[in-house]
């Protein structure tokens, strides 16, 4: 998806962790005003990604940069428009939550003091508490709410909501949807929670073993994965339905539920009435769709 | 038995313990080689207690360990192992020590059974104190070592005092150790300690070594400790760096250095009443620096710097993105250890010159024939600080999550300044020759300090694994 409107490239970034491959040869650019889902196992190198593009981790071989500059040289300018939710939370757990804002707040003059209160009203955060003696779910709204009050370009998340509950992780859904109503701000979101970040992405990028295998438009990958109820319409299904591309097939009688890929509805009903069906097309839920991408690496392995 | 077994594995599986064995070894040696030197091998050796006690400690860190693992609370038939563990090797080992400290070939054979049973039970009495220590708190268990450590020290006078009452008084001392084991048996209510340690955030044996771990311990402690005060220092001391950063260039290099100074002063910073207690710690450093006199031992006060710095971090919010890119963290590095170093400097100056005015008042002091005047500490002196201090904030920072090695550099400061003891090396400061050197040491140290550290944060991985 390269054009010149990127604001993180990558070309051939490669990064070793002794004998470990973490990245393997990543090409990547991230367009302005997209969210991007980042999708992966444990281990695939989502984190190890994500911490290259912001400086912290410097690539082996290979270059990155970020607004146009090289990913290690990043000054407090650029570095003032990305914010990023780190996956274990670490915070400076000695102040008390009004001190780390006050704190925080002190390196941005763009600190959006509305916001603050908003968020802190929102997510019940207590300013008196020791940011140590909170819950895990506490310090992760609090790091949501760090990295975001300055309204940043890019805002990275690594695994945002996994220390959240469900009401807390539909109010950071929402607010990730108000944020997004911002054409000019990109967001990188790394979860394994797929059925949040469906809601909110509008780009996919599927990682394993430290190698990219998908980076399309979530659209796209809809349209390529569906899910086709069939039904006949005179008895049982023949054995062989005659369709290419199945990637999974449940049957009983006349019904039968499919995976397939690479159809176009109105291939497909063109199908059905060859066939004597009824046919109805929707499409995969991400997590699926991720299951069969990892599942046809491993096939080829 | 199983279960048994598998607590057994802890303790030769874990590495981090076989650390811990070294030094128990290391201070058998003294334990068991002073009353053999002073009276001859004819001398008993009721150091052993000691060791028990060790032992106790270790035996039940590690079962409070398990304890606070949340799996472990619903392991079948887990809760009843702790205290059969505890007891059951506690008895065996205390018995051997026994053996080894008090068996004699000469001995009437049924009077030297008593005594060894007698001594054994001291041990095991010695043991379960220790037992009962780890289990009263949550605290970092290897703390109560700590204290092992001084006993063993100052204890090699009263072993042998302690040899015959053990000796003379075997049938009550087996009674008391009876006591001892009935009432731990009670004690020990597996579903209790279960209960109490379950999913405690402990700071075992095996994390001694793990930097992220104990940091994150002893910053959820300092937490919980200031949870729910006012901390005027600490809030004026917020105020006065946060106005500071907001009135400096949001471009400039300010906003990062202020920003990075209040951070490694914030876990310094408290009440007020904390002045008062820095305060008296110097006055005590002075007293006590200035009894060691005109030894070289006194040096060691300009090393104690380095012992209170050997965990700061000169980047110490790696994880959070603020605006400071690579340069602003290495400018800001480089501002907050000249000024750590300078503070540990003034701080060890003012307490050598603290021993000035108090060697013209202080009294000598006598104890066990030996008698201590007190010495002033040429403060001078403190270009040691100026020396050791990059070094040390250095191998903190570039190697933030391998305390073992900061340790160990500390340890190696140290060992030089107890080695120049048995040399008479008073470290004296005269002109011109040893100025010169002093001063090329200090250049040499800081350009290190300076090169290496500016290396690291450009070229370097500054989280995670790939530091």
């Amino acid at each position: 998806m390269a054009d010149g409107n990127s604001i993180v490239r990558m070309r051939g970034v490669s990064k070793w962790f002794k004998k470990t491959r973490a990245l393997d040869k990543v090409d990547l650019d991230i367009p302005r005003g997209t969210i991007i889902g980042l999708l992966g196992a444990n281990g695939a190198g989502k984190s190890t990604l994500l911490r290259h593009t912001i400086g912290l981790y410097l690539p082996d071989e290979g270059e990155i940069t970020t607004f146009g500059t090289d990913a290690a040289k990043l000054t407090p300018k650029e570095l003032a428009r990305i914010g990023y939710v780190h996956q274990e939370g670490e915070l400076l757990d000695w102040m008390t939550v009004r001190q780390l804002i006050r704190y925080v707040s002190a390196y941005y003059d763009n600190w959006n003091h509305e916001l603050e209160t908003k968020f802190i009203d929102d997510f019940e955060i207590s300013l008196k508490d020791r940011v140590g003696a909170m819950s895990p779910g506490q310090r992760q709204r609090l790091a949501i709410l760090l990295a975001i009050a300055f309204e940043p370009e890019l805002l990275i998340l690594d695994e945002p909501a996994a220390a959240l509950d469900p009401i807390a992780r539909s109010q950071f859904l929402d607010l990730l949807l108000e944020m997004i109503q911002d054409r000019n701000r990109t967001i990188i979101i790394s979860s394994h929670i797929l059925s949040d970040i469906e809601k909110v992405i509008d780009h996919a990028l599927i990682m394993h073993e430290g190698r990219i295998l998908r980076d399309c438009t979530f659209d796209s990958l809809r349209e390529e994965f569906l899910k086709v109820m069939v039904t006949s319409l005179d008895g049982e299904l023949p054995p062989r339905l005659n369709l290419d591309n199945v990637i999974a097939c449940e049957r009983k009688g006349a019904n039968a539920t499919l995976a397939v890929r690479n159809y176009t509805e109105e291939d497909l009903e063109a199908w059905a009435q060859e066939h004597n069906c009824k046919i109805e097309a929707r499409p995969l839920p991400l997590e699926d769709i991720y299951r069969i991408v990892i599942n046809q690496v491993s096939e080829k392995k | 038995m199983k279960i048994l077994l598998a607590n057994l594995r802890h303790f030769y599986q874990c590495r981090s313990l076989w650390l811990w064995y070294s030094f128990l070894l290391f201070w058998s040696f003294p334990l068991f080689l002073s009353p053999w030197v002073r009276y001859g091998p004819s001398g008993s050796f009721p150091g052993f207690f000691l060791i028990s006690f060790f032992l106790g400690t270790l035996a039940a860190g590690v079962q409070r360990d398990v304890l606070a693992k949340p799996f472990s609370y619903c392991l079948p038939n887990h809760r009843r192992v702790p205290k059969l563990f505890i007891l059951g090797i506690g008895l065996i080992l205390n018995l051997l020590l026994g053996i080894a400290a008090f068996w004699r070939p000469a001995m009437d054979s049924s009077h030297s059974l008593f005594v060894i049973i007698a001594a054994s039970f001291v041990g095991i009495t010695s043991y379960l104190l220790a037992v009962w220590f780890v289990f009263a708190s949550k605290g970092p268990a290897g703390m109560a070592l700590i204290g092992f450590f001084f006993v063993v020290m100052f204890t090699f006078e009263y072993q042998i005092s302690a040899a015959y009452v053990i000796i003379s008084y075997t049938l009550q001392l087996i009674v008391a150790g009876i006591l001892a084991c009935a009432i731990s048996w009670k004690l020990l209510d597996g579903d209790t300690l279960a209960r109490r340690f379950c999913g405690e955030h402990l700071l075992g044996f095996a994390d001694t070594w793990n930097t992220a771990k104990t940091q994150k311990y002893w910053q959820r402690r300092l937490a919980l400790r200031r949870s729910g005060k006012s901390h005027t220092g600490l809030d004026r001391a917020g105020d006065f760096f946060v106005a500071r950063m907001k009135a400096c260039s949001p471009l400039g290099g300010n906003r990062h250095v202020l920003g990075n100074l209040y951070v490694i002063s914030g876990r310094y910073l408290g009440p007020w009443w904390w002045m008062w207690m820095y305060a008296a710690s110097l006055l005590a450093a002075a007293v006590g620096f200035g009894y060691m006199g005109d030894t070289p031992m006194a040096n060691l006060l300009f090393i104690f710097p380095v012992f209170g710095t050997a965990q700061v971090d000169l980047i110490p919010h790696r994880s959070i993105l603020l605006s400071s890119g690579r340069t602003e963290k290495y400018y800001s590095a480089v501002v907050s250890g000249f000024a750590v170093t300078f503070l540990a400097a003034i701080a060890v100056a003012m307490v050598a010159a603290m021993t000035i005015p108090l060697s013209m008042v202080m009294p000598d002091l006598s104890w066990e024939g030996t008698t201590y005047t007190f010495h002033f500490i040429d403060p001078k002196k403190s270009y040691l600080v100026l020396i050791l201090m990059p070094i040390v904030l250095l191998v903190a920072t570039l190697f933030a999550n391998k305390r073992i090695l900061t340790m160990a550099v500390t340890m190696i400061a140290v060992a030089m300044v107890m080695l120049s003891v048995p040399f008479g090396l008073r470290l004296e400061f005269s002109f011109p020759t040893t100025v010169l050197i002093i001063a090329g040491m200090i250049a040499a140290s800081w350009a290190g300090f300076v090169l290496i550290l500016g290396h690291y944060c450009r070229k370097r991985c500054l989280v995670g694994q790939g530091r």
